[in-house]
């Protein structure tokens, strides 16, 4: 594709532009907004983990808007069922011999998919989502679905409240770009959030974007160059979350069970040329592989009894991997 | 339009390449400085222990070598471009220069883009600010730490120190030795009174010795070398002068003769027949073996008789004759000596040598024995000197041991202090110059057999199997015909040839008779049992080393060997 200075330029104008219309629903949390809007431009899903309360829902609906992006939202409880999900066949009301069943599309049929709480509905539930996340289609009998696009999933998870819950299985946890913990606001922040939901001003959000824009946008990351020490960089990191791995540090040797997938290497390499942008370079250096490796790969690896037992966070084990590999 | 290549990015980074590179020199002279430093302190160090000679020499060159390994090296250690691009890289240009290297060749816009924004980058780079040379102080403290300690270790006296300056004023004498011999090498190319042979000899020895002198690890080498030559060269001057003076004769031979025959009414034959006879005399001079010396010397006591008319000349030309015959060619100089003195006297002319150039090689070898003995006067030489002295002590009957069953350093020194005396016995041309002049060097071994001392006629490693039956229970005095073997062995000191095999005839009382020899130039008639010149040789022998400069531990050896024949 043609490419010039105003391209990049404007990928950043646009991504800052959604930053300061989140930021007007949104206080604090830049850190969580890059990083979803990150995710949503490298075409991936991302799960938000934190504590009730933090605006994580919030955050969801003003990225659709402000992006201007069909959005819908599925409260997951246990007693959801795939269909609620996805969708099913109905019978209509006319009688005709052929058409007696329609589809009737479930809420994942939108540009943006809020799974409230994913962790409450059953595996089989939770399975639902699993092609509409990667494959971007919905199959329903023997019919096949192509979702809308630009699509993705914001996913949010409580971690603290797990009975009753169904922690997400190691094949859905891979669908996602991104797993971001939301932390708690600071105090001004706090004050800040009380006074503007609190209140009767709020500010109206303006569409800054559009789906076509996102996924231009997602074009033109993929040409981001990337030097071969630098992809060799990303690669030995997810080498070294697989304990057997030459690369791996002794605390992933000792507490890692399983590593990343080869998701977990796409997931960085995307992600890192995203970022790269916002920075402002034409180029992928090491500080975007180094920032990405967090959330792209906290949920990829699963550590065994013995980590869980010391409380092992696999954010410490990413930071020894990223310091040990060279 | 501005060129953005991966060529003007080089450019662009070239402080921080010149930034590296002097960073880089810098450890490396460091690092060589501490390790030149280390390797000095192990040398100081040795030296406290050991006597290492040219200790500061040897490290200036250590810190020479160093430093020049140092150049050679900080020269090439200018670093890469791809090092410089990462190095940038890691300073803060978040890999757009490594992104454009790798991306060098590819003209796609995202590619020109990116490297005009890596070159852009990279001139706006403050590289003086970011890469900070950094001095490596903890190698230099190493390397400061190490020089201090070799100052230190350098400084410490020790008697190794003093023995390794001698060893250095050794070295720089035999140094100044060999400059004179060579300048005298050179010399012999212009004489034009030597024959190429004799030139081609001379300096044939001269080359032996200068590499004997190369190889000498001690004074005592050193003057061992030297003594050999010297003997060497005395014996061809000799034979020099010798040839000489027959030539001499031969010229004064006819006014002489002239002379005579006016004086005394000699006929014309008479002279005839005299020059006839002389003349003959040098024709087979060259070639002369036992016979024709005989009839050489028939000829001469022929011309003797017919020269009745003068009785001294007569006499001296009889004596000659007798010196002929018996081929000692001491006796044979010296009476040709007298003869051209007696020749010289009427004539007026006065026999000297022609040949200055081999008496000058002569004086310079002595010059350079002086030196050399007057560096290990003081003291006893380092390593064998005082093994050898120890072991001459320990030998109370030891006439038998010395310089033999010693061990080597012993025996050196004993051939050593032979040889000295050797040479003096030489200059002093007493009664039969022959045995005189050996039997200094035969005394370093001739303690070995009581009956065969005198007979001893080689340079120093005279001796005979015999010394080992009469060890062994042989009873002396059963008259029994032994072959004694290596009388004299030239190859030992470091001529070649084939030794010298001596029979003889052991008595009851120890002596024993010489009978005859193979190649030995002793002759037949001038051995005499060695208690009738003992004293002779002990009184001659104390007052040469008295007077002549040679080390103490080589003369208490000859002052014990002769203790110990008493």
């Amino acid at each position: 594709m043609d490419f010039s200075n105003n391209e990049i330029e404007h990928v950043i104008s646009t991504v800052n532009n959604i930053e300061k219309e989140i930021a007007k629903h949104m206080v604090g949390q830049k850190e969580l907004v890059r990083q979803v809007v990150i995710c949503i431009l490298a075409g991936g899903n991302a799960l938000l983990e934190g504590v009730p309360g933090l605006g994580k829902t919030r955050l969801v609906k003003t990225i659709g808007k402000v992006l201007g992006l069909q959005f819908s939202r599925i409260q997951f409880t246990p007693d959801l069922m795939p269909a609620d999900v996805v969708g099913t066949n109905i019978i209509t009301r006319s009688m005709e011999a052929e058409g007696m069943f329609r589809f009737q599309p479930g809420p994942v049929f939108s540009n943006i998919v809020l799974a409230d709480e994913i962790n409450r509905a059953t595996p089989k539930t939770q399975s639902a989502l699993l092609e509409a996340m990667q494959e971007q289609t919905v199959t329903v009998g023997n019919n096949t679905y192509e979702l809308p696009q630009p699509f993705f999933v914001l996913a949010t998870q409580n971690p603290i409240e797990m009975e009753g819950t169904y922690p997400l299985p190691e094949a859905q946890m891979d669908r996602f770009l991104f797993k971001l913990t939301v932390p708690f606001p600071t105090i001004d922040e706090l004050t800040q959030i009380v006074t503007l939901t609190t209140g009767n001003k709020e500010e109206s959000l303006n569409i800054v974007s559009n789906g076509q824009e996102i996924i231009w946008m997602r074009s033109v990351a993929r040409e981001i160059p990337m030097a071969k020490p630098v992809l060799d960089y990303s690669m030995k990191i997810i080498m070294a979350t697989h304990p057997d791995s030459k690369f791996a540090p002794p605390i992933a040797k000792k507490y890692i069970r399983f590593g990343s997938s080869p998701r977990g290497a796409q997931a960085i390499v995307s992600a890192a040329r995203i970022r790269a942008i916002l920075e402002g370079r034409y180029n992928v250096a090491f500080d975007d592989i180094k920032y990405v490796a967090y959330p792209a790969l906290r949920h990829r690896f699963f550590l065994n009894f013995e980590g869980v037992s010391d409380g092992i966070a696999t954010d410490q084990i990413i930071g020894e991997i990223l310091d040990f590999v060279e | 339009m501005k060129d953005y290549s991966i060529n003007s990015i080089y450019k662009s980074v070239r402080p921080l390449k010149n930034r590296m590179h002097a960073e880089r020199a810098a450890k490396i002279f460091i690092l060589a400085l501490a390790v030149a430093s280390a390797a000095s302190m192990i040398l100081s160090l040795v030296a406290l222990f050991y006597p290492v000679p040219f200790l500061i020499n040897k490290i200036a060159w250590i810190f020479s070598g160093a430093f020049a390994i140092a150049l050679v090296a900080a020269f090439f250690s200018r670093p890469g471009n791809l090092v410089v691009l990462k190095t940038a890289d890691a300073l803060g240009l978040c890999e757009r220069l490594i992104t454009a290297y790798e991306f060098r060749n590819e003209n796609s816009p995202i590619a020109l883009i990116q490297r005009k924004d890596a070159q852009l980058e990279a001139e706006r780079f403050n590289y003086k600010e970011m890469y900070r040379i950094r001095f490596p102080g903890k190698p230099a403290l190493i390397a400061g730490g190490l020089l201090i300690l070799t100052i230190v270790l350098f400084s410490i006296p020790t008697r190794f120190r003093e023995e390794a300056v001698k060893a250095e004023n050794l070295a720089r004498e035999i140094k100044n030795q060999t400059e004179k011999l060579n300048a005298i090498k050179e010399e012999l190319n212009e004489s034009s009174k030597l024959s190429t042979e004799e030139i081609d000899e001379i300096k044939k020895k001269i080359e032996g010795l200068l590499k004997e002198l190369k190889k000498a690890g001690s004074a005592e080498e050193a003057l061992k070398a030297v003594s050999r030559s010297q003997n060497e060269l005395v014996e061809l001057m000799e034979r020099e002068r010798l040839e000489s003076n027959l030539s001499k004769l031969f010229e004064n031979i006819e006014p002489i003769a002239e002379a005579l025959a006016s004086e005394e009414k000699l006929s014309g034959s008479d002279i005839n027949e005299l020059k006839q006879k002389l003349k003959q005399l040098l024709n087979q001079i060259a070639n002369s073996g036992n016979e024709e010396r005989q009839k050489l010397s028939d000829a001469i006591a022929g011309a003797a008789q017919n020269m009745k008319g003068n009785q001294a000349l007569s006499n001296i030309l009889e004596a000659l004759a007798k010196a002929l015959a018996t081929g000692n060619s001491m006796m044979m100089d010296q009476q040709l000596s007298e003869l051209l003195s007696s020749l010289s006297s009427v004539e007026g002319s006065q026999g000297q040598l022609d040949d200055e150039t081999l008496g000058k090689i002569v004086d310079a070898l002595k010059e350079a024995r002086l030196q050399i003995a007057q560096l290990s006067r003081d003291d006893t030489l380092y390593g064998s000197g005082g093994q050898g002295e120890k072991q001459a002590g320990n030998n109370v009957n030891g006439s038998v041991n010395q310089g033999q069953s010693g061990n080597q350093s012993n025996q050196g020194e004993g051939r050593q202090g032979g040889q000295n005396s050797g040479n003096q016995g030489q200059a002093g041309n007493q009664g039969q110059p022959g045995n005189q002049a050996n039997s200094g060097e035969g005394g370093a071994q001739t303690g070995q057999s009581s009956g065969s001392a005198g007979n001893q006629s080689g340079k120093g490693d005279v001796g005979y199997t015999g010394n080992d039956q009469e060890s062994s229970g042989k009873q002396p005095g059963n008259s029994q015909i032994e072959k004694y073997e290596s009388v004299f062995v030239p190859t030992q000191l470091g001529g070649d040839g084939d030794p010298s095999l001596a029979g003889g005839t052991k008595l009851d009382s120890g002596q024993s008779y010489w009978i005859g020899s193979e190649g030995t130039p002793v002759p037949k008639g001038y051995i005499i049992p060695y208690n009738e010149v003992f004293n002779e040789y002990k009184s001659e022998a104390i007052n040469r080393i008295d007077s002549e400069i040679i080390p103490p531990v080589m003369k208490d050896i000859v002052r014990d060997y002769f203790t110990s024949l008493e």
